[in-house]
């Protein structure tokens, strides 16, 4: 009956157990872009970001990992042009992790503070919900 | 005979470090680069200044005056890390030094954002690092001892230190002479085909009153 329906629960709370749904500040879409030229580097940021973030209990997508980007620097090795025609071909890999977070803007800056690794940039980008 | 790869750059992913550590947009790239060479260049000019100053009241010997084996930078966003490795840093341990030098980089760089943070590490053990040995055959060439005692002399340094191969090339008007040639001298092994094989590099010019001669330093110091 009707009044039945009233007294039923409100609608369902997002899943985890003690959260209050955005009562607090405003959450905004975070995307924290890692690129850099060293794997081992990257990776590691990667993996300290993440904890950092689950640690805090963040809704985080994992490192998605883009392309990389190989550049290509093709010149002569010949100082003149005498000589079989011999090239050097040098490249340059850049290597790209995007990080999506949902959460307030200061926790972010705390998280990213603490990781600073020589070599690797990052980029965050807010955007408000 | 072919054309020999430069040891360093054919080992860079592996066994040998990049010496400017940093990451840039490929839009800035050049402007980062650029200031990596005024930084090495700043550096080097004052080390060479206070030399002459220094050397002004007698001939020191070579082996307790600074050369810098390399020079390290990284770049964050707000700080540049600047390492100079040093063999024998006299100079640079007095007071006013480096601060002297931090004052002379930041007029160079005119960075607004950015600190600058020099610091000086001490090579440990200064007669394995090629530039060290170039310097000093630069010495004793200078001084008129014949080249082939100096590259001797050389090795002889680097028994103490240990080694396991070097190969020490000079090239040009070998004792004035007016026909160029090269004469090499080696000791123990030295696989430059093998790139586990940590080989230190340097090619360091010297310039006589006949013209420039060319030091290339070979050292062999570890596998893997």
């Amino acid at each position: 009956m009707a009044a039945a329906d009233v007294a039923y629960a409100p609608p369902m709370k997002s899943g985890k157990a003690g959260f209050e749904a955005g009562l607090m500040d405003p959450q905004h879409r975070i995307r924290i872009t890692l690129s850099s030229r060293s794997v081992k580097n990257l990776e590691k940021v990667c993996g300290d970001l993440v904890k950092g973030a689950k640690g805090k209990d963040l809704k985080i997508k994992g490192p998605i990992r883009m392309p990389t980007k190989v550049l290509h620097i093709t010149t002569r090795k010949s100082p003149c042009g005498e000589g079989t025609n011999t090239w050097d071909r040098f490249e340059m890999r850049i290597h790209k992790r995007v990080i999506d977070l949902i959460s307030t803007p200061d926790v972010v800056k705390q998280i990213t503070s603490i990781t600073i690794e020589p070599g690797v940039e990052v980029e965050v980008t807010i955007s408000d919900p | 005979m072919g054309q020999k790869i430069n040891p360093l750059g054919f080992r860079l992913g592996t066994t040998q470090n990049h010496h400017s550590f940093w990451f840039a947009q490929p839009k800035n790239y050049s402007e980062g680069l650029q200031e990596d060479k005024k930084i090495r260049n700043c550096i080097k000019n004052y080390i060479q200044k206070n030399r002459k100053k220094g050397s002004n009241r007698k001939m020191e010997s070579d082996s307790s005056s600074e050369v810098i084996t390399h020079i390290e930078i990284q770049k964050e966003i707000d700080t540049i890390h600047v390492i100079i490795h040093i063999g024998f840093p006299n100079l640079l341990k007095k007071k006013g030094a480096i601060e002297e030098l931090e004052k002379d980089l930041q007029k160079e760089v005119n960075s607004v954002n950015q600190r600058l943070n020099i610091s000086i590490e001490k090579v440990k053990e200064p007669y394995r690092q090629p530039n060290i040995l170039a310097e000093y055959i630069a010495f004793q060439l200078k001084n008129r001892v014949s080249f082939r005692k100096a590259m001797k002399k050389a090795i002889e340094l680097t028994k103490k230190a240990d080694i396991k191969g070097i190969k020490i090339q000079i090239a040009g008007r070998l004792a004035g002479k007016e026909i160029a040639r090269a004469e090499c001298i080696k000791k123990g092994r030295l696989p430059l085909q093998t790139i586990r094989a940590k080989i230190d590099y340097c090619c360091y010019p010297i310039r006589t009153i006949y013209g420039v001669l060319g030091v290339k330093i070979w050292i062999f110091v570890e596998e893997e």
